[in-house]
């Protein structure tokens, strides 16, 4: 059979006079693009079902205590007991805290090769080439950092907060703050676009994702075991309490979010899973104030976005 | 209509003139963008794309503005560049799919049309291997693929067989060839590999020094003036040429066998004479044709040549044959 009479045959270039959809929102393909293939990585998934260890382990405790209890009229009034003192906000502080490790896998995974491994194949080429503007692939690379990694601390979240709705209504859950989901949906929104911001700022200006990685990786871990070890002399009661410690305890990729989560939740400094150690002599770290971490933030924000616009030139997408 | 208009465009890189009071009409085919290093060619590719804000001047591309709408030109406009380029972790058909998405297609239809391209481009076995892992030729056949796959009424070839094997150059010559001519695609080709340019381009564009230096089809430019004509007789024969030197014809070279000739008369004449003469002096008449220049050469009297480019009004590229 001739390849005229068949046109599965037909290799001819043959054009396209079909629908293109108006150049508007084509940031929205890129950030799908970006979403669909971090969806494909394994290790992101792990990352992300870890990230909820605080809450599931803090449902099995509550489980288990409420389980006792009902079983044992001892065990009853110790978890009653443990209920009033239990402050609902503290565990949702701790939930965040603790998962900022495996957050920073997530945004790792998702962020370190977003722009740089663009970078490496020259896919701004084939990006600007297209009516996609320097504003979309900006946007489009952001959004689809965001989209993941605020699901995966936001999910757990909403998980633990419908459970106490429903089991601890009762004991506190909704009086002893009302807006405690608004405010924590607040923190969260800032900590994804925070993470969001830096990993792409740091992406942009390497070729290489694992290098980024690396160096995201490096900067955390720095700044974390600086913070790290003030805290441990502020904790100490014999330890030093200077303004500048104060200043400076919560100076670290993982500080000034746990600090943000801080000073809009205001924890009253309950240990975590509500455990009770009598005598416990240890200062608590301060509050910090909301206003000058949000500008803080606000500020990070702002420079990793810059850097982020200076590195995506449109203009050298020939030659 | 021609796809692209270019009026007075200059482009200035802070005091650097890249572009100066350059004017020029293409027309529809296939068109050759020739020029030195530096000449402009990647400036003059930027600003059709609306990437470079010109500091006076302006045109249309396909009947938008350069300087109001680079949106929806690059919308109808597929650009292969120089450089490797691709999106990384994605396989072929995922790539070029992709880039059909990014010009706005709906992503059922970029799938199926991105296997198309992809046969098309000669990379159909190789579609679910992941680009990283292409060979040279083959990067730039799928770099050809995500500019065809939105079906661009312009096509920009930059350098298009830049780093390939003698058979991966003819490869990608024929389906330049083949885009460009019967299937309704017009195509500038930036390069500057002059036998490239001459297999797959009816007409040129000469830039240099962002300055318009010569337009037109290959074939007006490979004339010589005066329109002399190359002989080639059996052998050689000094009968025949004393014979044709007392006629009107002026024996301008010869190389044994090998004479061009040149008359101020219409080549019909001269090839009477010619032949009369040869029966007369018994000489055999092996080849007879008008004498042009090489493309080569051609370009290099552009780039030579000091006079100002033609741009009192703007020039078609093509003009007459």
């Amino acid at each position: 059979m001739s390849n005229s009479l068949n046109p599965i045959s037909d290799l001819t270039y043959r054009g396209y006079d079909g629908p293109l959809a108006s150049p508007e929102f084509r940031w929205w393909v890129i950030a799908r693009m970006t979403i669909r293939k971090a969806s494909k990585v394994n290790s992101l998934r792990w990352a992300a079902v870890l990230s909820a260890w605080y809450y599931v382990m803090m449902i099995a405790v509550l489980f288990f205590l409420q389980a006792i209890g009902n079983a044992q009229p001892a065990a009853q009034q110790f978890y009653q007991q443990y209920l009033q003192r239990m402050v609902w906000k503290d565990q949702f502080v701790y939930g965040f805290s603790y998962a900022q490790h495996l957050i920073l896998i997530v945004s790792l995974v998702l962020g370190a090769g977003a722009i740089a491994n663009d970078n490496r194949a020259n896919a701004l080429l084939v990006y600007l080439s297209k009516p996609c503007t320097r504003w979309d692939y900006v946007l489009g690379k952001w959004v689809g950092v965001f989209t993941p990694i605020f699901t995966v601390i936001a999910v757990p979240t909403i998980c633990f907060y419908l459970y106490g709705v429903f089991s601890f209504k009762d004991s506190g859950f909704i009086s002893q703050d009302p807006w405690l989901l608004p405010k924590m949906m607040s923190v969260l929104l800032i900590s994804a676009s925070l993470h969001t911001s830096l990993i792409l700022a740091v992406s942009s200006l390497f070729k290489q994702g694992t290098i980024a990685g690396a160096v995201y990786s490096g900067a955390y871990f720095f700044t974390f075991f600086f913070t790290g070890l003030l805290s441990i002399l502020w904790t100490n009661p014999h330890g030093a309490h200077s303004g500048l410690m104060r200043t400076l305890l919560y100076c670290s990729i993982d500080g000034i979010q746990i600090g943000m989560a801080k000073a809009m939740l205001v924890p009253s400094g309950t240990l975590a899973f509500g455990i009770n150690i009598p005598g416990r002599n240890r200062v608590p770290l301060p509050i910090p104030s909301v206003a000058p971490i949000l500008i803080v933030v606000f500020g990070i924000t702002v420079v990793c976005l810059g850097v982020i616009w200076s590195r995506v030139r449109a203009v050298e997408v020939v030659g | 209509m021609a796809v692209a208009s270019i009026r007075n465009l200059t482009v200035q890189y802070k005091s650097f003139v890249a572009l100066s009071h350059f004017s020029c009409e293409i027309p529809e085919g296939c068109t050759g963008l020739l020029g030195p290093n530096g000449a402009g060619k990647t400036t003059l590719i930027k600003t059709l794309l609306g990437f470079v804000k010109p500091a006076a001047g302006g045109g249309e591309v396909l009947g938008m503005d350069i300087l109001q709408a680079g949106r929806a030109i690059r919308q109808q406009v597929g650009l292969m560049p120089e450089q490797d380029c691709h999106i990384p972790g994605m396989s072929a058909v995922e790539f070029v799919a992709y880039a059909g998405e990014l010009a706005g297609m709906p992503a059922h239809i970029a799938v199926q049309r991105s296997h198309e391209v992809l046969e098309y481009c000669g990379l159909g076995e190789a579609r679910y291997r992941n680009v990283e892992t292409y060979s040279t030729g083959m990067k730039q056949r799928i770099k050809l693929a995500q500019a065809l796959v939105h079906g661009p009424k312009l096509l920009l070839l930059d350098e298009p067989t830049n780093g390939l094997d003698p058979a991966g150059r003819e490869d990608m010559l024929d389906l330049i060839r083949s885009i460009s001519h019967g299937k309704g695609v017009n195509v500038i080709v930036s390069s500057h590999l002059l036998p490239d340019i001459e297999r797959v381009c009816d007409q040129v564009v000469v830039v240099v020094r962002g300055e318009l230096r010569k337009v037109g089809s290959i074939l007006d430019l490979k004339k010589i003036a005066g329109h002399p004509v190359d002989l080639e007789l059996r052998e050689e024969s000094a009968a025949f040429e004393a014979a044709l030197a007392a006629s009107d014809i002026e024996i301008v070279s010869a190389q044994r066998q090998h004479y061009r000739i040149k008359a101020d008369m219409p080549l019909p004449d001269i090839q009477r004479i010619v032949y009369s003469t040869a029966r007369k002096t018994d000489a055999q008449v092996r080849g007879f044709q008008l004498a042009e220049r090489s493309l080569e050469d051609a370009f290099m009297d552009a780039i030579e040549d000091p006079s100002p480019p033609p741009i009192a009004e703007p020039v078609t590229a093509g003009g007459e044959r």
